[in-house]
């Protein structure tokens, strides 16, 4: 052990060294100034709070030995003295949290004299006097700690100082000595050497490090926290009975961890709230099943938390965090760091019925700073995908022998060498460009590599059918295999019910861990009930194993705390926060926004760049949603400004993708149409128009067996005079024709060209089954009025045609004659359509145009929420549905409150007297009421009815001299006046009918009121006594 | 009316007239110059009208095998014949004849318009091969009753029917009961047949009705099911085990056996004969079984033989296709070429350097066609080889199996020997039984008379055991025979099938390449080549 000591003195030159530059560098980094108040409060018994700052001071500035630093009764490590350095917090943590008397009673107690001296002495100076207040604690000995496990924990400590002082100088060794090894330990080693060779000179702070590689985020909800302690609900701000037993537990639990392993960072297994209090991790979990169909699998889960949350990364990368917002708040306001995004995305996963745990470990800077530069971007490998699918036909039995190939293989040997030679030059070429294109877009080293904290969850096997285990990284949604390199270490996990602590070493990342979580050598449970409650292998133990189980230990995770987790549905429609979402990745930019937010209909938006720096775009493609003109998508290709356009079906010209170049509104310009061929009369499924005035056409399934017109158009020839709107003139038509599928000899036309320009015809027939050769002829179209050259003509024809038949007869003219005026018809027929397809192209460019100007959306009938006309219906069918429960609120009105209120006496002080009073009152009142209405209506009536005679006298009166007008109003005046008495009339009638009955209603009303009768009363005096 | 044209002589059909005839009818217009150039031929004519010609006897109308509609309404034609030459005869038109009988129609299946008007007929019969008859028009005879109509309940698709102007249309129920047995006809009389007559008429005769039905489905039924197992029994006949199913061949086995019946008149026969059959039956099943295993095997083969072939022949097609194409592709180009050189030559004057132009460019034209040809015919070649040794091979293995197929069989066959020869051995000793009780005169044997006859001596029964046993072996080795045979002579014809179908697909494949470039080079025959005079030099 003297030889360790001796043998790290080198190296700890280079850590003086270091931490002098670190201190010079950057002088906040000293700890002592945050640390006492923290301190002070745990460490009740040990020294003051002046000595305790004195130790941690002495650690930071002077670090003689890189011995394990023993202060107020607890071993610090020789790291965690290092650590102080540049990791204030955790040390704060770890003075905080750490149970003195456990350590204290294992070192003082069952440790070999020869060890602890060493332990001791070791610390040199100054700690050997703190190493002595260490054993101070003695006579405080743990409830069920053996012997054996406590030797353990001592060789730990002997071995994790002799480790602490060859940490720096030879890592390697570690690997081969059978020691404990902890995972923090090594990374942390590993990541320092790392730093320490990059920042030799300038040692900057750990955030500024951090902020080397990404821009800052600015702070999460945990950072900003904008509700006051009163907006939540008791259950954040207070314990309960339960939850401050399983604390109790928890800080048992935690003493005994830094006890076994003192050089592990305690796990943060009470982290403070959103009100500050502290909770266990796993009450933080509150399982829910969200009502939207996406959410029922882990892929929708997943997505939708990464979608609808603004990741932060953590404010010190290298530590937990110690508040952690509840996953309802981080709903509210839809940010949060990867602890909150794992802890909601296990609280969805669970509710959904997967073995979902969030889990705390290591991973690399691009997964913990949501850094995807360098993933390449799914969407853009999802199209490949697609083209790779084959079936293989059945092998049979009898296959023709391949010819033989009359071919020297010596000189095929020779060329097949001078092309290999080729070929390896040119992977050569090819290896050292992408060497290089990778060397450019390597990531930076990483100064806090193998320390950076992350959250992520896991999925274990048995529930929702899956099979294996495996990772999903919360902030973006993707599911990683279980081996997977971008994650280093798993501290430890937990779910709703327990959370466990990972006992394997993380030497390989976590390649090869072990997630049996019920095998205790590789996973510490925190309750044993819960670890029981699980299926087990052994089932026949448990009985055993409960039986000696004591109450205590059976101890119940309980309820999450949390309040119920909910999104509204416009909420998750709305989907990303504040409706829009950017994720930069490998060459590629991802925009996302919410359905209807974007004029356009716009929904993604992928940018595709040709270099790591994202400065010259290949191609944008934009997704839409809920467009008038059906479009769904549009990809520019920047370099070529070719543009493609698809639709959804739906369209009037049923057109599924248009094509184009950016600048090609002429309809002459190329472009490629294609369309949903079954929702066309002509069954067209494309049509190109390539430059050089050429339209090619592809049908399917068209009765007449026509797969593919082309046709050729010419230019406009220039002529003097007005310039009039004359079509261009077809050169030629070329129609091909499938074989007729019945089979009956008669197979039809294969391809026919109808020369215009030349008045020429030719036709090709199909070859009859089984042979090679078609039959041929070619017609030049005889003018209408010219009956003589009708024959010449097929005479010409039938010998200018091939026949297939060797002992031809000549063919007959007639036959050729009604073949060739069917073809003629053709032609006409196809002109016309060719016609009617220009036309169509022009009217479809027309169509676009307009279509683009005016911008118009399709509101799908389910997200009514969205559509402005329906969501005022519904406002104003909300606002009346209130004013109705209003009026329901004031018809339920307390009819003693007012006389209660003038009693000015609470209800329990109301004695009998006063009961009968109010009583009264309340009854006095309600006849009054009554008389009074019933004296207002009288009263009305009485107005009316003089009213209505005073006017009859006038009439009576004057009504010889009355113009007709007059006569006319005092006719109206009657009416109306004979209507309202009519209607005052009814009104008292009921009133009168109706009275007794109210009257009635509310005597039994007030009989059965407790505060009359006095029951509650009498009751309450019961429950009192 | 028939008698419009009495008094003047009938005219015999004649080249002459059918000549006049079809020029009368053919094409107009356009088409009017093409045929005063090219006389029509008989055999292409599709329609022909002889009416009004005074016409006696149908005869001479032998190269008009295309007809599909035929007039010869308004002759004094007295009967239906020489009609058989036309089977594409879909109209033909008879009315105003003297005919007496429907007859000589047998070849007609594809009519479907049949007019008989005003002639004599009395009977409605002969038209049972009519059975795409829609329209028939046999108003204006002498069809007395109107239970004629009942044989028109045969032709299914007849939809119009006209009638008016017989005897039997003067009927009071006419509509009626035409109505009601016609259940498929919609005119009647050229009218729409109303659904109240029909009820009528059903109402009257529902009971006939009703058993003519009956009557009709029975058939029918039972014609379905003769076809069935018509049917299953040619399956099983391509498995070559017809008749092994069930206990056929055991029956057969006593069938023919004149001496076991006498035996089999013993006591007790009859229960050895019932064993014999328990055991029996089962072997012949198996049989069954194998043979129709081993069918499905052969099936599969040959299956799998067809689709090679198809695939071979059918890539070695697509590429002489493409080829041609490429060839024709060029073709116009080689031939203006060609061209180009003569016309150059004619308008420089002819020399040497001109004809060795001409010359080079009808040289690199032969040379496409020749290189196509060889192309064409060298991947035939290899074709034709690779597909005669893959049906080469198919031989072998469908020798193989047939082969194990007659071993499987062939110990099947022995145990029914064997059973065989048990049977007898248990008969043997019945008989002698017997005959030791006769020779007794014990009571209790109880024989028909032939029988006891015969059972006096003991050569005599000896010899009729061992004639019914060479009987029941006869049939036995009967069937095996007539198995080995059919199934050999079956692989012969099925190998030699193949082979055959694919030299004949070889011959005509090579033909038709010689030919596409026999008429290829023919072009070449076209130009006009202008030669150097060389005859005055050796002059």
């Amino acid at each position: 052990m003297g030889d360790a000591a001796d043998s790290a003195q080198p190296t700890v030159e280079g850590v003086e060294s270091e931490t002098k530059a670190l201190d010079t560098a950057e002088p906040t980094a000293d700890v002592s100034p945050d640390q006492p108040p923290d301190m002070d409060a745990s460490v009740g018994h040990a020294p003051t709070p002046a000595e305790e700052q004195d130790s941690v001071a002495r650690v930071s500035s002077e670090v003689p030995s890189a011995k394990p630093v023993v202060s107020d009764g607890q071993v610090v490590p020789s790291e965690m003295a290092e650590a102080a350095d540049d990791e204030p917090p955790e040390m704060a943590e770890a003075t905080a949290n750490d149970e003195p008397p456990e350590v204290a009673e294992a070192t003082d107690k069952d440790e070999p004299p020869a060890a602890d001296a060493d332990a001791v002495n070791g610390g040199g100076n100054g700690e050997a006097a703190d190493g002595g207040t260490a054993g101070d604690g003695d006579g405080r000995s743990g409830e069920g700690e053996d012997g054996g496990e406590d030797e353990r924990v001592g060789e730990d400590l002997d071995q994790e100082s002799e480790g602490a002082n060859e940490v720096d100088k030879t890592p390697t060794d570690e690997h081969g000595s059978p020691r404990k090894e902890s995972i923090r330990d090594r990374l942390r080693r590993e990541g320092r050497g790392r730093a320490r060779s990059e920042n030799e000179d300038a040692a900057p702070d750990l955030r500024d490090l951090d902020t080397i590689g990404g821009d800052v985020k600015t702070p999460s909800a945990s950072d900003i926290h904008i509700f006051a302690r009163e907006d939540y609900p008791p259950s954040y701000t207070s314990n309960t009975p339960k939850e401050v037993q399983l604390i109790q537990h928890t800080q048992r639990f935690l003493a005994q961890y830094t006890h076994l392993y003192p050089d592990r960072k305690p796990p943060c297994l009470n982290p403070l709230n959103d009100c500050r209090l502290p909770k266990c991790a796993s009450t933080f979990i509150r399982p829910t099943l969200l009502p939207y169909i996406d959410c029922y699998d882990w892929q929708g889960c997943a997505k939708f938390v990464a979608d609808h949350l603004d990741y932060r990364p953590l404010q010190q990368p290298t530590e937990a965090p110690e508040i952690k917002i509840s996953p309802a708040t981080v709903l509210r306001y839809q940010t949060g760091n990867c602890f909150e995004y794992s802890t909601l995305l296990c609280s969805l996963l669970t509710g959904a019925g997967y073995r979902a745990y969030v889990v705390s470990g290591y991973a690399v800077r691009s997964v913990c700073q949501k850094d995807m530069v360098r993933v390449v971007c799914p969407e853009m490998t999802h199209v490949e995908e697609e083209a790779t699918s084959e079936e293989a036909a059945p092998e049979n039995k009898y296959q023709l022998k391949p010819p033989k190939e009359l071919v020297s293989k010596y000189e095929a040997m020779m060329e097949e060498r001078v092309r290999e030679a080729a070929r390896k030059l040119e992977q050569e070429r090819l290896e050292e460009e992408i060497r290089q294109m990778n060397e450019h877009e390597k990531e930076p080293p990483d100064p806090l590599f193998g320390m950076r904290v992350h959250a992520w969850v896991l999925v274990m096997p048995g529930d929702r059918d899956i099979t294996e285990p495996f990772f999903i990284e919360p902030s973006t949604g993707v599911g990683k295999g279980i081996r997977s390199p971008d994650y280093l270490g798993i501290e430890s996990l937990w779910n709703h019910r327990n959370y466990w602590i990972n006992l394997q070493y993380c030497i390989n990342g976590v390649r090869d861990l072990e997630y049996d979580l019920f095998n205790p050598i590789h996973w510490e449970f925190l309750l044993l009930r819960d670890a029981m409650r699980t299926p087990h292998p052994d089932e026949v133990e448990t009985d055993l194993e409960e039986a000696v189980l004591d109450a205590d230990r059976l101890l119940e995770m309980p309820f999450s705390w949390v309040e119920r987790l909910q999104v509204s549905k416009a909420r998750y429609d709305e989907r990303f926060p504040c409706g829009k979402k950017v994720t930069n990745f490998y060459r590629s930019k991802v925009e996302e926004f919410s359905p209807y937010s974007m004029k356009d209909g716009v929904v993604k938006r992928l940018t595709m760049y040709e270099d790591f720096g994202c400065e010259t775009v290949v191609s944008v493609k934009e997704t839409y949603l809920h467009r008038a003109d059906h479009l769904v998508s549009r990809e520019i290709t920047q370099e070529t400004g070719w543009v493609e356009e698809r639709f959804s079906a739906g369209r009037e010209d049923a057109l599924k993708e248009h094509q184009y170049a950016v600048l090609g509104n002429n309809p002459e310009d190329r472009r490629v149409m294609q369309y949903y061929h079954k929702a066309r009369k002509d069954c067209m499924a494309t049509r190109t128009v390539t430059e050089g005035g050429v339209i090619q056409e592809d049908f399917i399934e068209r009765d007449d067996k026509l797969y593919r017109r082309e046709t050729l158009v010419g230019s406009i020839q220039k002529k003097f005079g007005p310039a009039c709107a004359t079509r261009k003139p077809i050169i030629s038509i070329t129609e091909r024709m499938h074989r007729n599928p019945r089979g009956d000899g008669d197979d039809g036309v294969s391809l026919r060209t109808f020369d215009i320009a030349d008045a020429k015809i030719s036709v090709v027939f199909h070859a009859c089954r089984g042979k090679i050769t078609a039959e041929r002829r070619e017609f030049s179209k005889p003018h209408p009025d010219d009956k003589a050259r009708l024959v010449p003509i097929l005479e010409e024809a039938a010998a200018s045609g091939f026949s297939t038949d060797p002992e031809e007869v000549p063919p007959r003219m007639l036959d050729l004659y009604y073949m060739m005026k069917a073809q003629m018809e053709d032609e006409e027929r196809s002109v016309a359509a060719v016609r009617e397809a220009e036309d169509e192209i022009i009217e479809l460019l027309n169509a676009r145009l307009q279509e683009e100007a005016a911008l118009d959306m399709e509101y799908s009938l389910f997200d009514s929420d969205l559509q402005p006309q329906i969501r005022t219906d519904r406002k104003d069918l909300e606002a009346f549905l209130a004013a109705q429960s209003t009026r329901l609120v004031e018809k339920n009105k307390d009819p003693l409150g007012p006389f209660l209120a003038r009693l000015n006496a609470t209800e329990a002080e109301l004695t009998t007297a006063n009961r009968f009073q109010l009583r009264d009152e309340c009854m006095q009142s309600f006849r009054q009421r009554l008389v009074d209405k019933a004296n207002r209506l009288q009263k009305q009536f009485e107005e009316e009815t003089e009213a209505l005679q005073s006017r009859q006298r006038w009439y009576q009166q004057n009504y010889v001299g009355l113009t007709d007008e007059e006569e006319e109003r005092y006719l109206t005046f009657c009416h109306d006046t004979m209507f309202r008495l009519h209607v005052l009339e009814l009104l008292l009638e009921r009133h009168k009918q109706m009275a007794p009955v109210k009257h009635q209603a509310l005597e039994m009303k007030l009989r059965s009121d407790p505060r009359i009768s006095g029951d509650v009363i009498k009751e309450e005096g019961e429950g009192g006594s | 009316m028939n008698n419009l044209y009495v008094g003047e002589d009938p005219v015999v059909i004649s080249h002459a007239l059918l000549s006049a005839v079809v020029l009368e009818q053919s094409p107009k217009g356009e088409a009017e110059t093409i045929v005063e150039r090219e006389p029509v031929r008989f055999n292409d004519v599709k329609e022909l009208s002889l009416s009004y010609k005074r016409i006696l006897r149908i005869d001479n109308m032998w190269e008009f095998t295309a007809l599909t509609k035929l007039q010869l309404d308004n002759n004094i034609i007295e009967s239906i014949q020489n009609l058989f030459y036309m089977p594409n005869l879909k109209w033909l038109d008879l009315s105003f004849n003297r005919i007496e009988k429907i007859e000589n129609l047998d070849q007609l299946v594809n009519l479907e318009d049949l007019s008989l008007f005003s002639n004599n007929i009395s009977v409605l019969e002969n038209m049972d091969k009519q059975q795409k008859l829609q329209v028939l028009s046999i108003g204006n005879n002498c069809i007395e009753k109107l239970d004629n109509v009942l044989y028109l309940r045969a032709l299914e698709s007849l939809g119009s029917l006209g009638l008016a102007g017989n005897p039997c249309a003067e009927d009071p129920e006419y509509k009626t009961y035409v109505g009601a047995f016609l259940r498929n006809l919609t005119y009647l009389d050229y009218r729409l047949v109303r659904e109240e007559w029909r009820a009528e008429g059903l109402k009257k005769h529902s009971y006939i009705i009703e058993e003519m039905e009956l009557l009709e489905h029975r058939d029918e039924f039972e014609k379905e099911k003769k076809e069935k197992q018509s049917e299953q029994e040619e399956r099983f006949r391509e498995a070559f085990v017809e008749g092994l199913s069930g206990g056929q061949l055991f029956d057969q086995l006593f069938e023919d056996d004149k001496d076991g019946e006498h035996l089999s008149n013993l006591q007790g026969a009859d229960e050895i004969r019932e064993t014999l059959r328990g055991q029996v039956v089962p072997v012949c099943k198996q049989i069954f079984d194998v043979g129709i295993e081993k069918e499905k095997q052969r099936a599969e083969e040959i299956s799998q033989l067809v689709k090679c072939l198809y695939e071979a022949r059918r890539a070695d097609q697509d590429k002489a296709v493409r080829l041609m194409d490429e060839f024709l592709a060029e073709k116009d180009a080689l031939l203006g070429d060609i061209a180009n050189a003569i016309d150059f030559a004619e308008e420089t004057g002819i020399n040497d350097e001109t004809e060795e132009s001409i010359d080079k460019a009808i040289q690199i034209y032969s040379e496409h066609c020749q290189k196509l040809w060889s192309q064409l015919m060298g991947s035939e070649v290899v074709l034709n080889d690779g597909l005669e040794e893959v049906i080469q091979e198919f031989g072998r293995n469908l020798t193989d199996m047939v082969s194990s197929m007659l071993e499987a069989t062939q110990v099947l066959f022995a145990q029914l020997r064997d059973l065989e020869a048990g049977f007898t051995e248990q008969i043997t000793e019945l008989a002698l039984h017997v005959l030791e009780k006769v020779i007794r005169n014990d009571e209790d044997v109880e024989l028909p008379l032939e029988t006891a006859e015969l059972f006096t001596d003991k050569e005599v029964v000896m010899s009729l055991v061992a004639g019914s046993h060479d009987a029941h072996m006869q049939a036995i080795d009967g069937r095996e025979d007539t198995m080995t045979s059919r199934l050999k002579t079956w692989l012969q014809s099925t190998i030699a099938n193949m082979l055959k179908e694919e030299e004949e697909r070889n011959r005509s494949r090579v033909i038709e390449i010689n030919h596409f470039l026999d008429k290829q080079r023919d072009e070449l025959d076209d130009f006009d080549v202008p030669r150097v005079q060389v005859l005055e030099d050796d002059i």
